[in-house]
């Protein structure tokens, strides 16, 4: 036991001493949910560096009030409303040769006569009033800029018709969020437990090869069996720096999240520390899994980079997953972080599992059992 | 010749016997484009809606005519349209209970429900609109003015894959293979040989910068061969973004061997360099949705005039002077850097 606990530490100091460890076990799991966080948070709240231009070719009250519309939306910081320049001969086509180049999002172009065209659809039934939203298809800002501004006419649209009294039914939307608990979730709060769920999972599946497959490779491990050391008391050491170093991790990741962002995930809930604990069990099983299969330390490295991001991506850790093709659906329910994601945000109250809650539990259990037991058959400490 | 063919001989045979690099140069293209655009590019695919009708109007189911891009589900009763909605069976659920339409999000789908909210105020419009027996007064048209016709998600981040490809093949050939040799002590001697510095740099970063080159290519290829996306390519330019790409990231290798002199800790130190790059270029998160702060920085970054000009390359967007002359700039950085790491460390007294 005291060997363990010796060795334990020991495992632990390295972690901390070693700049690649120190970098991608303890510091990036904080970078990226920081910048996760900023980034997401930011678009959540509506915050964008979005540019867009009105071009008002009618200069009409009504197309005057369909840019005041436009500007409104914008003033709350959705996107900034650019104007053309006054030396501009052809605004339209201004705005095309903008948009087109990238150094504007999307542009309105009102035409002319769209105030008689819209004035007189009530009545004569003619063909609405066209407008033009110009934008880059396939690039996210330039897609989220069109869709603004295309909703903003149609809503325009809309209240000119309420307005004539034209509209005989108008209809209320309630708005209501599903799964989960009742209250706001934020994204910081969504991705809190996928970033803690990658830190066990790249903790387990990296470092149990550094310390099995690179030591005995280095003929490290050769000379720790010089001394009364067992096999067992050295992975126990190992275990036990493991479960030291994923509860710093845990806390540190929280605790990020808890003062910087003001994320409320309740992980000392039973449930939540189940999962935890199972995540961890899963992780430090598939390192060892890996170890046993990979006779030198760039097998083992390409194998655990094989497994590493896919099964992140494919567990939903950073985005949540609707549909996906056949092929990768098995994937995603064969995939132990799915399960242990899911598992964890619902036992959170952040979403409803997709799958029954025993197949939550069974899934990564499985896992844990399999790699466990194959790996104790085949593992082996010194070279042959 | 013969010690320069020699070097390129052996530094190939490294790579097949390296299963880390293969991994990285061959899988790792396949894995980020096959996941990705399975996630995001699938966003394409029709949105599936959920609805329960509590008295079913002719102008409300009509209405949802209107739309033929969404697929539609009928639930008997709001609770099983809200547990469908929950386990992501259908994207959002519209309740009609003959007076108001309620509108079930998916808590956790925080990044998709702003366009479900959107989608279902479009269809409670056409319902309002189709019950009052009138259209819509105003039409908005949205046009595409991008370079490329049939542009699409893939046209965007995959010459932002393949500037990262090179990028990442050119650092690490000096940060990683060149300062791996120098610090396991197995430079020095090679420099002591006949052969000249200069020669076994140019083999180990030929080989490094085929690979480099053969990645991009790869991603160039799976996303024709998987989703079928074409591009209009500019060979001349592609070359110019590609080989100032390549000596820009090597010059940026050099620079990481400059500055983290411990052994072991250069490739590390690319590693993380390529990773900040990855992120902050525009090339996965939209250059638009970062911190103003974040966006100042990935300004400085070679990263983002790389992807911008293999996007330009790609026939994707509009290639201006301002891309083009930091790409330049970029390239000459690497000359600079790359002399420079000649006279400091390829010599046998340096090695």
């Amino acid at each position: 036991m005291k060997a363990a606990l010796a060795l334990g530490l020991s495992f632990f100091r390295i972690s901390l001493r070693e700049r690649e460890s120190l970098f991608w076990f303890w510091i990036f799991p904080l970078l990226l949910l920081a910048f996760l966080g900023a980034v997401f948070g930011r678009v959540e709240k509506g915050e964008m560096d979005l540019v867009v231009a009105l071009v008002d070719l009618d200069c009409s009250p009504l197309s005057q009030a369909l840019c005041d519309v436009v500007r409104e939306i914008g003033g709350g910081g959705l996107f900034r409303v650019v104007e053309v320049p006054e030396a501009q001969g052809n605004p339209g086509e201004w705005a095309q040769r903008e948009v087109r180049e990238g150094r504007i999002h999307a542009a309105l172009i009102i035409p002319r006569g769209f105030s008689i065209t819209l004035q007189g659809f009530p009545l004569s039934g003619s063909n609405p009033a066209p407008v033009e939203v110009l934008y880059r298809r396939g690039e996210a800002g330039s897609s989220t800029a069109a869709s603004i501004l295309y909703e903003a006419a149609e809503e325009f649209g809309r209240a000119f018709l309420a307005e004539a009294g034209l509209l005989r039914r108008e209809i209320p939307v309630e708005k209501e969020l599903v799964g989960g608990e009742e209250r706001p979730v934020a994204y910081v709060e969504f991705v809190l437990p996928g970033i803690i769920l990658m830190a066990l999972f790249v903790n387990g599946i990296f470092n149990v090869p550094s310390a099995i497959v690179l030591t005995k490779q280095m003929k490290i491990l050769r000379r720790y069996f010089a001394t009364p050391l067992s096999g067992g008391q050295y992975l126990a050491g190992f275990a036990l720096a493991a479960l030291l170093m994923s509860v710093f991790q845990v806390l540190t990741i929280w605790a990020l999240g808890y003062f910087a962002f003001g994320a409320r995930v309740p992980l000392l809930r039973p449930e939540a520390l189940l999962y935890l604990l199972l995540a961890f069990g899963v992780s430090l099983s598939l390192g060892f899994l890996i170890s046993a299969l990979s006779r030198t330390f760039g097998t083992a490295m390409a194998l655990s980079s094989l497994l590493n991001l896919p099964l992140q991506f494919l567990g939903g850790l950073y985005f949540p997953l609707a549909f996906l093709p056949g092929p990768l659906r098995i994937v995603m329910a064969l995939n132990p972080l799915t399960h242990l994601a899911q598992g964890l945000r619902s036992s959170l109250g952040l979403e409803t599992v997709s799958f029954p809650k025993w197949i939550g539990l069974l899934v990564p259990l499985l896992w844990l059992l399999v790699s466990a037991v194959f790996s104790g058959k085949r593992i082996r400490l010194t070279e042959e | 010749m013969r010690a320069f063919l020699a070097i390129l001989a052996s530094q190939l045979r490294v790579f097949f016997r390296n299963r880390t690099d293969l991994f990285f140069t061959l899988a790792l293209p396949l894995v980020f484009l096959a996941i990705f655009g399975f996630i995001w590019g699938g966003r394409e695919r029709p949105t599936n809606v959920g609805v329960v009708f509590a008295s079913p109007e002719e102008s409300i189911l009509a209405a949802l005519s209107d739309f033929p891009g969404l697929s539609i589900q009928h639930f008997s009763d709001r609770e099983k349209l809200a547990l469908a909605v929950a386990r992501r069976q259908v994207d959002f659920g519209l309740v009609w209970d003959g007076e108001k339409f309620v509108l079930l999000l998916n808590r956790g789908r925080i990044q998709d429900n702003p366009e479900f909210e959107r989608l279902g105020r479009e269809i409670v419009r056409a319902a309002e609109l189709r019950a009052s027996g009138l259209s819509s007064p105003i039409e908005p048209v949205r046009v595409h003015v991008g370079k490329l016709i049939a542009a699409s998600w893939f046209h965007y981040i995959v010459p932002g894959l393949m500037a990262m490809a090179i990028l990442q093949a050119g650092i690490f050939a000096v940060a990683g293979r060149m300062a791996g040799m120098r610090e396991r002590g197995i430079l020095r001697p090679m420099l002591a040989t006949p052969v000249s510095g200069w020669s076994l740099f140019l083999g180990v970063g030929l080989i490094r910068m085929g690979l480099g080159f053969f990645s991009a290519g790869w991603n160039f290829a799976l996303a024709r061969l998987l989703f079928g996306v074409s591009f209009f390519v500019n060979p001349a330019l592609l070359l110019f973004y590609a080989l100032v790409c390549a000596l820009g990231a090597m010059g940026l290798g050099a620079l990481v061997s400059f500055v983290v002199r411990k052994p072991g800790s250069a490739s590390a130190a690319g590693m993380i360099l390529t990773q900040i790059m990855l992120f902050l270029s525009g090339i996965y998160i939209p250059f638009e949705f970062l911190p103003s702060i974040l966006q100042a920085f990935g300004r400085v970054l070679p990263a983002y005039y790389m992807a911008q000009g293999f996007r330009a390359a790609l026939g994707v967007v509009e290639g201006g002077a301002e891309i083009l002359w930091a790409s330049l700039g970029f390239g000459l950085f690497g000359v600079i850097a790359l002399f420079l790491f000649g006279q400091l460390f390829l010599r046998p007294e340096k090695g």
